[in-house]
């Protein structure tokens, strides 16, 4: 019988479900071919590193999507948690705290403060049942557009710029961090590798932990999860804040890689991009479906197409008409494939 | 004069009969009531005849015509329009717009020309004598006048056959009266109805001729004058109407809950008493509580007043996880929307409401859960080929007892369960009574919810009747027929009537 058929594919291999592997290995191929034998081994590995802040925000965005929500403040709060960050380095700096000190307390603030500002559209979306997609739209308005009022309304010594910007004020506390950010292990950049781990530990907890099945739980069917004991509301307010996590996770990573903020372009449109690697990674807009893994391959695909633009020499403005492209091509397969694959099973039916 | 000649309709889906040889003859202007148990294949039947299945062989003669084989358009077209049970709405949109929808009365430019149409709306409900605003929203029409707006939805569709499928279960007794009024006055100007009810008393006032299915064959045709209550029910019925199989009378243990004044939304002086190991049924028409009354048990729905008592202590229910807490499970009715998890695999559907009392132990341990599976599959008689197909690959019956396993896994002692065996086939349900009796006999507590009244004559120790939220009526297994049931169920029936039906 077909049916039977059908049945033993899920547990099989089949390519539709592991499409963005082959988008990464045919961008990457692309990539080595566009370089003309240019490529060396630290180009491999600086596309791990420009991927790394993304790649937080495309692990939150991933979630989100994964209880069938949506997080468009991912972006904003990644740049403004930077920002806050900021300041209270040169606070600190100014106050002459010692290096490891004003390190440990900026990791910590950036965690907490990312989480806050999470954990704020988590409370408006999951306790109040508001739609996400505004919330989160009205929350990166507000959380951007304080980064830019405090960038003039911030004394100058502790955004470190007398202009729009925020800058990490020149001394051994910023060299320490620089040299964290744009460190190597291995030669692998240790942003990368957080990001690769930390993707690694939230893949682990999305297929072998009971947090993990709830959440694909609640964005499969809300109601049955709810009817089964499952404290919908509650779960999804700490996923919007593990999303405020991730994203703080990613300021930081931005402060040590970059030392300063504009927070006029900082993060803009990478809520964007997120989903677009989300989609990419083959989890399912409306929820309940997907693997995390694929979020790692989506994120890294898009890093390769800025880097073949680079190659290719063209201009860097025609960038997001390829990534729109490449995302049309991969929701085309993933939606059209299984469409295609029914109608011949429907066919052998008949 | 026949408008209406099914002749020999047989009809299976892959491979298993669902129709055999039936026939179905309806007289132009009369009521026709179609009668048979749920799965007796009415629904198919009417489906044929409709357009929305081809038969395998038979014919259909509508009005002098062949429709055997035509679409649902074309059955439109010449004049069946079928009422479904869920009506076909918009509710954002106004009365008038809704009759028309996709028909629209439009100027040559293509403006609408809305004065029109509702002057049409208003003409024809002053004919069925209904008071509806054409330009009300439908959202705030009530049951029964969503229901009116389907009717004159057919009628502006010229429809001379009208199929009404179960559509007294939203409404209330005045409803109903007013309901029957539009049915005798387009009877009276020639309209013909198939009228689909399990409601006896309801199938006598407004039928002329009746025709009864059981197990997809036909089993007799003829005048409702002729007839009784009692004898078509047998007929119905058949043989499964024997309720001694699988029920035997068993030890009750203790008191295990008690409920003293317990109101909530819906239902109100709730006094009950249930012992460990018993099954009580609760019983009523739509809309009497008694689907409320266990939401509010299990924190669903809040409870307002009264005393509730589990096993020795009082409960105050808050949450749902309160209430898995204290071993409770509820098997909530609509199995699509309250309990399937369609993206997830059979063992994952069946783990998830224990998730969530050990989540101190955060880590799935997948070995022990697949052991405890076998173990569930092979009590419960789960057919499933892997426990890592997704539960939507298994048959209503199959995925139902995924339900029933994902509740004995948080290891509940009382299962609350609410119309359980809604939309399972016959043998499923045979299957889903000995389970809940198995289970009872384990010293499970079970308290059932269902309008089936065959179902809980033969699974229940006891049944509490609702009227209007309250408890009408406790009957003992062996006063549990469905004809006492009815009589109080509705609360309205005398006993005279009820006798003589």
């Amino acid at each position: 019988m077909s049916g039977e058929k059908i049945k033993a594919k899920r547990g099989g291999f089949s390519i539709g479900q592991y499409s963005y592997v082959l988008i990464f290995a045919a961008l990457f191929l692309v990539y080595f071919i566009t370089s003309k034998g240019q490529l060396r081994w630290t180009g491999v590995t600086n596309i791990l590193r420009h991927t790394a802040v993304v790649g937080m925000l495309s692990l939150g965005m991933g979630l989100a999507i994964i209880i069938g929500e949506i997080d468009l403040s991912v972006g904003a709060i990644m740049c403004c948690d930077a920002c806050a960050g900021c300041v209270l380095f040169n606070a600190l700096c100014a106050a002459g705290c010692p290096v490891w000190l004003i390190f440990l307390l900026i990791v910590l603030f950036c965690l907490i403060f990312g989480t806050l500002l999470g954990f704020f559209n988590g409370i408006l979306i999951g306790k109040l049942g508001l739609p996400a997609f505004i919330v989160t739209l009205a929350s990166q308005l507000i959380y951007r557009s304080v980064s830019q009022y405090c960038s003039r309304a911030l004394p100058a010594y502790v955004t470190g710029d007398p202009s729009n910007n925020y800058k990490m004020v020149q001394g051994a506390a910023r060299d320490v961090m620089y040299k964290f950010g744009n460190g190597k292990v291995f030669t692998l950049p240790v942003c990368g590798l957080i990001f690769i781990v930390l993707a690694i530990v939230l893949i682990y907890v999305s297929t072998n932990t009971k947090y993990g099945k709830r959440l694909f739980a609640i964005g499969s069917n809300s109601k049955a999860a709810h009817m089964a004991g499952v404290n919908v509301e509650w779960t999804k307010v700490s996923v919007f804040a593990l999303t405020g996590l991730l994203c703080g996770i990613g300021s930081v990573m931005w402060l040590c890689m970059q030392s300063n903020v504009d927070p006029a372009t900082t993060g803009v449109n990478n809520e964007m991009f997120a989903i677009a690697a989300v989609v990419l990674g083959g989890i399912s807009m409306s929820g309940g479906k997907g693997k995390l893994i694929g979020v790692i391959f989506g994120a890294l695909s898009y890093t390769v197409i800025d880097k073949i633009i680079a190659a290719l020499n063209v201009d860097s403005l025609i960038n997001n008409s390829i990534k729109g492209a490449i995302l049309l091509v991969a929701i085309i397969i993933q939606v059209i494939g299984p469409r295609l694959r029914n109608s011949k099973v429907k066919k052998q039916k008949a | 004069m026949n408008i209406l000649e099914m002749k020999k309709i047989s009809k299976a889906f892959v491979g298993v009969p669902v129709l055999k040889e039936v026939d179905l003859t309806v007289r132009a202007g009369e009521v026709h009531a179609l009668l048979g148990e749920n799965g007796a294949g009415k629904s198919t039947l009417m489906n044929i005849l409709t357009g929305v299945h081809t038969p395998d062989s038979g014919q259909v003669i509508f009005d002098g015509e062949d429709i055997t084989n035509c679409s649902i358009a074309e059955s439109e077209k010449k004049g069946i329009a079928f009422v479904h049970q869920e009506l076909n709405l918009f509710n954002d949109l106004r009365v008038y717009e809704n009759i028309f929808f996709n028909k629209e009365l439009v100027t040559r430019a293509g403006r609408l020309r809305k004065q029109e149409m509702i002057h049409k709306c208003n003409d024809v409900f002053d004919r069925l004598g209904v008071s509806i605003d054409p330009l009300e929203m439908v959202e705030h029409l009530s049951a029964s006048e969503k229901q009116t707006l389907e009717i004159a939805k057919a009628i502006f569709a010229e429809a001379k056959l009208l199929i009404l499928d179960e559509p007294t279960t939203a409404l209330s007794n005045e409803e109903i009266d007013h309901l029957f009024e539009i049915v005798n006055k387009l009877k009276a100007e020639g309209t013909t109805f198939i009228f689909i009810s399990h409601k006896m008393p309801e199938i006598f006032r407004i039928s002329d001729r009746y025709t009864v299915l059981r197990n997809g064959e036909f089993m007799e045709t003829g005048n409702i004058a002729d007839t009784t209550a009692q004898k078509i029910t047998s007929v119905m019925v058949g043989s499964s109407f024997s309720t001694a199989e699988i029920y035997h009378t068993r030890p009750l243990g203790d008191e295990l809950m008690s409920f003293k004044d317990v109101s909530g939304p819906g239902f109100e002086d709730i006094v009950l008493s249930v012992r460990k190991g018993e099954v009580l049924g609760i019983t009523g028409l739509q809309g009497s509580g008694t689907s409320e009354f266990l939401q509010s048990v299990f924190g669903e729905l809040p409870v307002f007043t009264g005393e509730v008592v589990i096993g020795g202590k009082e409960f105050r229910n808050n949450s749902i996880h309160h209430a898995m807490k204290n071993r409770i499970a509820f098997l909530p009715a609509n199995r699509k929307e309250n309990s399937v998890v369609p993206d997830m695999s059979i063992l994952e559907n069946m783990y998830i409401s224990e998730h969530t009392l050990s989540s101190d132990k955060p880590i799935i341990k997948q070995d022990l859960e697949l052991g405890k599976y076998g173990v569930q599959k092979e009590n419960l008689n789960i057919k499933a080929a892997t426990p890592h197909n997704l539960v939507v690959s298994l048959s209503g019956g199959n995925q139902q007892k995924v339900f029933f396993a994902r509740w004995l896994n948080t290891e509940a002692e009382i299962l609350l369960l609410d119309n359980p065996t809604q939309g399972i086939d016959v043998g499923a349900k045979a299957e889903i009574y000995k389970l809940i009796l198995k289970l009872a006999e384990e010293g499970k507590t079970v308290v059932v919810n269902s309008q089936e009244i065959p179902e809980l004559q033969r699974i229940a120790d006891r049944c509490a009747v609702f009227y209007s939220g309250r408890i009408v009526k406790l009957l003992s297994h062996d006063e549990i027929t469905e004809h006492t049931v009815m009589m109080y169920a509705t609360n309205a029936v005398d006993v005279e009537e009820a006798k003589q039906l």
